[in-house]
C-alpha cells in the first residue's frame, strides 16, 4: 500500500517526504536526548536540594535527639512548609523509632511507611525518598527521612515535551516552506526534462531538445538525452525515407500489375473477338454458298414467270383496267424478286471487276438515272470537272451508288435534300489516318457526337465470300498505296443512324427496313473494296448521314485528259 | 558491599551496644540521674571552651561534682567517652579551690547555700557549671536541670556562659529554657 503510493508520488513530494522525515527523526532524537538529559539532571538537582535540606535538618535535629525533645524536632520539621515539594519527613532516633514526624497538609491519608532504606535515596513512581544520617561528633544519633513528590519533575518534563512538540511543529512548517522554495533547483530541471520527454514521445517530434541547466547530473542527463534524440531523429529520418521508397516501389509494382492485367484483358478480348469473328465468318461462308445456290435455282422459274407475263400482256390487250393493274403488280414483284436474287448472288460472289478509267460524274449520272428520286427530295450534284478519272468497274460502281442513293431517298420519306459531291484526296493523308486506327479495335469512333465507320476495318470478313478457298491476304486491302483517291459522297438530310446500328451497319442480313434482306450495304462494301476503294460513314442522328466512297484515281489518265 | 548489608551490620552493632550499656536499654525506664549523666556528656558536644581552657595538651574534659554526688555509679558510665575529640574524665569531689582543673562542674543541691561563694570563686573561669536545683540558673549556673512531665529538661543562662568565655551551640539553646539574671 505504502509502496504503491510512494511509487506513484511525484519527485517533489518524495523529496519533501524524505527531507521532512530526516528533519523529523533528527528533531525527535534531539528532543528525546534533551528530555532524557533534562530528566536526569533535574532528578540529580532534586536529590541535591533534598539532601541539602536533609543536612540542614540533620544539623538542627541532633540536639533534640540527644536531649529527647521531640517537640522541638517536630517544630523544626514544620519549617519544611516552605518547601512545597516535601510531603513527608520523619526523624528517627538511633534505635530506629520514630522521633518526630511531619506530614504536609492534604497528605494526611498518605501514611504508608517509607521504604526500608536507612541511607541514600530512592525514586518510586511518584516520590523521591531520601534518608540522611544525623551524626554528632562522628556518632550516629538518628536518621532523617524526607519524601519529595515529583510534581516539579513531571511538570518540567511536560513543559519540555510541549516545547519540543511546538519546536517540531515550527521546524516542520519552516522546513516545508523552505523545501517548497528550494527544491525547485532540483525538481525544476527534472520536470522540464520529463515534459520534453513526454512531448517527444507523444508527438514523435524528434526535433525537440531538452533544456540543459547547469553542469550537475541533471545537466548531464539532459545533454545525453539530447544526444539520444539526435540519433533517434537521424534514424527516424532514414526510416521515413526508406518507408517512402518502399511505398513508391510498391506503388510501381501495383501499377505494373494493373497494366499487365489490362493487357491480359485486352489480349483476352482480342482473342475472343477473333474467335467470334471466325465463327461468324464460318456461318457467313455457309450462308453465302446457300444463298448463291438458292438464288441461282430461283432465277430460272422467275425468268419463266417473266416470259409468261410478257405473253399475257401482249395477248390480253383489251382486258379491263383491273386485270392490267394486277398484271403490273405481278411484273413489279417479279422485278423485286430478281433484284433480291441479284443481291444474293452479288453477296455470294463478287465478280472480278473489269476496271477502266471513268469520270466520277459519269458514274454518278448513270446511277441517278437508274433510281427513282421522288419530287419531295431536292437533288444536288457537285462534281468538279477538274477531278481525275477513277479506275473502277463501272457496272459494279453504278450498282453501289444506286444502292446508296436508294437508301438515302428511303431515309427521307418526308422529303429533304440529297447532295452528291466528289473531291480529290491525297493518298498521304489517307495513309496517316488509316495507320492511326487500330485495325482490330471497335469500328466506332466517337468524337463530338460524330460517328464514323470505316469499312476497311471490316474487310476481313467480307473479302472471302466470293472466293472462300482463295488467299485472304491477296484481297484484303486493295488501296493502292501511292495512288491518290477520289471521294464521292452521298449526303442526305434524313434521320441519321443510331450508334448501335452504326456498329452493325455493314453486317450481312442487318436491316432496319420492313422489306429487304439486309445485304445491300454489305454488297456495296464488297464491291467497292473489290475495286480498290472503301466506304466511310459519318452520321449525326436527326441531321443526316454521309456515305463517302473512295476510289483510286488514275493519275496518268487525268494528266492525259488535262 | 551492598548498602543494605552495611545497614544490617549497623543495626547488629546497635543491638550489641544495647545489651552492654544500661542506658541504651529500651526495656527499662532510665533513672533520672542516668539521664542527667548522659546529658552532661552530651553538653560537652555542644559547648566550646576557649583554647586556653585546657591546661595540658591531653585535651581531657574533666567532669567534677561539687558537693554530694547524686549520680551514684551513673557518672562513671560516661568516663572515658569522647566528645568533640576530647576524652571525658570523671573526677572525685574536689573543693571549690580545686575546681580550676575541671571543665564541667556539677554543683549538687547540697551546695545551694554556698553557691554565691562558689560563683565568686569561679569568677568567669572557663568552666561549664551545671546544676539541678531550682534557682541555680538565675544565680549564675549556666545549665540547670529541671523536671517537666516526668522528663528531664534544662534551662540555660547564656550570659553566664558568655562571661565565662564559653560558647554554647544554638542547637542546644533552642531546646533549652533560657533564663536571665535578675
Amino acid at each position: 500500500m505504502f509502496r504503491r503510493i510512494w511509487n506513484k508520488a511525484r519527485i517533489n513530494r518524495k523529496l519533501m517526504v524524505i527531507n521532512l522525515l530526516t528533519t523529523g527523526v533528527t528533531l525527535l532524537l534531539t528532543c528525546s536526548a534533551l528530555m532524557v538529559a533534562v530528566f536526569f539532571s533535574f532528578r540529580e538537582s532534586l536529590v541535591d536540594s533534598l539532601s541539602a535540606q536533609a543536612k540542614v535538618l540533620a544539623g538542627s535535629s541532633s540536639a533534640p535527639l540527644l536531649f529527647n525533645d521531640p517537640k522541638q524536632a517536630a517544630e523544626d520539621l514544620r519549617a519544611l512548609k516552605a518547601s512545597p515539594n516535601i510531603t513527608r519527613a520523619i526523624i528517627y532516633d538511633k534505635r530506629g523509632g520514630i522521633f518526630a514526624e511531619y506530614l504536609r497538609d492534604g497528605q494526611k491519608k498518605d501514611l504508608s511507611p517509607p521504604p526500608r532504606v536507612r541511607e541514600g535515596y530512592r525514586f518510586s513512581a511518584d516520590y523521591l525518598h531520601l534518608f540522611h544520617g544525623i551524626t554528632l561528633d562522628g556518632e550516629r544519633v538518628g536518621t532523617i527521612y524526607l519524601r519529595s513528590d515529583l510534581w516539579q519533575l513531571h511538570s518540567l518534563m511536560l513543559q519540555t515535551g510541549v516545547i519540543a512538540a511546538l519546536t517540531t511543529l515550527i521546524v516542520f512548517i519552516f522546513a516545508s516552506l523552505m523545501l517548497t522554495r528550494l527544491q525547485g533547483a532540483i525538481t525544476g530541471p527534472v520536470f522540464s526534462l520529463v515534459h520534453t520527454m513526454r512531448t517527444v514521445s507523444s508527438d514523435r517530434n524528434y526535433a525537440l531538445r531538452a533544456e540543459v541547466a547547469g553542469e550537475d547530473e541533471m545537466g548531464v542527463l539532459a545533454k545525453v538525452f539530447n544526444e539520444m534524440l539526435e540519433q533517434t531523429q537521424e534514424s527516424d529520418r532514414k526510416l521515413r525515407i526508406e518507408i517512402a521508397e518502399r511505398k513508391r516501389a510498391e506503388e510501381e509494382t501495383r501499377r505494373l500489375n494493373e497494366q499487365l492485367e489490362l493487357k491480359v484483358e485486352e489480349r483476352t478480348g482480342q482473342l475472343l473477338a477473333a474467335q467470334e469473328e471466325l465463327v461468324r465468318k464460318e456461318k457467313l461462308a455457309t450462308l453465302g454458298q446457300l444463298s448463291g445456290s438458292v438464288g441461282h435455282e430461283l432465277r430460272n422459274p422467275l425468268g419463266v414467270m417473266n416470259n409468261a407475263l410478257y405473253y399475257l400482256n401482249t395477248v390480253m390487250t383489251d382486258v379491263g383496267e383491273n386485270v392490267k393493274e394486277y398484271l403490273d403488280i405481278i411484273g413489279h414483284e417479279i422485278n423485286n424478286c430478281q433484284r433480291i436474287i441479284t443481291d444474293l448472288l452479288d453477296f455470294a460472289r463478287v465478280k472480278t471487276p473489269q476496271s477502266r478509267a471513268i469520270a466520277a460524274g459519269e458514274l454518278v449520272a448513270d446511277s441517278i438515272r437508274r433510281c427513282a428520286v421522288p419530287e419531295s427530295v431536292r437533288l444536288r450534284t457537285e462534281i468538279p470537272e477538274t477531278l481525275p478519272m477513277v479506275v473502277a468497274d463501272p457496272a459494279q460502281m453504278v450498282q453501289v451508288f444506286e444502292n446508296l442513293i436508294t437508301n438515302a431517298v428511303q431515309a427521307m420519306p418526308e422529303g429533304g435534300s440529297l447532295r452528291i459531291s466528289a473531291r480529290e484526296v491525297e493518298s498521304e493523308k489517307l495513309r496517316v489516318s488509316s495507320s492511326n486506327q487500330q485495325p482490330a479495335a471497335s469500328a466506332q469512333e466517337v468524337s463530338s457526337g460524330k460517328l464514323k465507320v470505316e469499312s476497311s476495318n471490316m474487310e476481313l470478313g467480307v473479302s472471302h465470300f466470293d472466293a472462300p478457298g482463295s488467299d485472304i491476304q491477296s484481297e484484303t486491302f486493295n488501296l493502292k498505296p501511292d495512288a491518290d483517291f477520289v471521294e464521292i459522297s452521298v449526303e442526305d438530310s434524313g434521320e441519321g443512324i443510331s450508334p448501335e446500328n452504326m456498329k452493325k451497319l455493314f453486317q450481312p442480313l442487318f436491316t432496319t427496313k420492313a422489306r429487304g434482306i439486309g445485304l445491300g450495304l454489305t454488297v456495296c462494301r464488297n464491291l467497292t473494296e473489290a475495286n480498290g476503294g472503301r466506304i466511310n460513314v459519318e452520321s449525326r442522328p436527326g441531321e443526316g448521314t454521309i456515305f463517302a466512297v473512295l476510289l483510286p484515281a488514275e493519275r496518268s489518265l487525268a494528266w492525259e485528259k488535262k | 558491599m551492598a548498602p543494605r548489608r552495611l545497614i544490617f551490620i549497623f543495626f547488629l552493632l546497635l543491638a550489641i551496644c544495647r545489651g552492654e550499656t544500661s542506658y541504651c536499654d529500651d526495656n527499662r525506664k532510665p533513672a533520672e540521674y542516668e539521664v542527667k549523666a548522659a546529658y552532661i556528656y552530651n553538653f560537652a558536644k555542644f559547648v566550646q571552651w576557649p583554647k586556653n581552657a585546657f591546661q595540658d595538651s591531653k585535651k581531657i574534659i574533666h567532669v567534677c561534682v561539687l558537693g554530694d554526688d547524686p549520680f551514684g555509679s551513673f557518672l562513671s558510665g560516661i568516663d572515658g567517652k569522647t566528645a568533640a575529640d576530647k576524652k571525658i574524665g570523671v573526677r572525685g569531689t574536689p573543693s571549690v579551690q580545686n575546681c580550676r582543673g575541671c571543665e564541667i562542674i556539677f554543683i549538687s543541691a547540697s551546695e545551694a547555700d554556698r553557691l554565691p561563694r562558689i560563683m565568686k570563686a569561679l569568677n568567669g573561669a572557663p568552666v561549664l557549671t551545671v546544676g539541678d536545683t531550682e534557682g541555680y540558673a538565675e544565680q549564675g549556673v549556666m545549665i540547670n536541670f529541671f523536671m517537666e512531665n516526668r522528663t528531664v529538661r534544662f534551662e540555660i543562662n547564656p550570659r553566664a556562659a558568655v562571661r565565662a568565655g564559653l560558647r554554647i551551640s544554638s542547637n542546644l539553646l533552642r531546646i533549652a529554657r533560657i533564663v536571665g539574671e535578675p
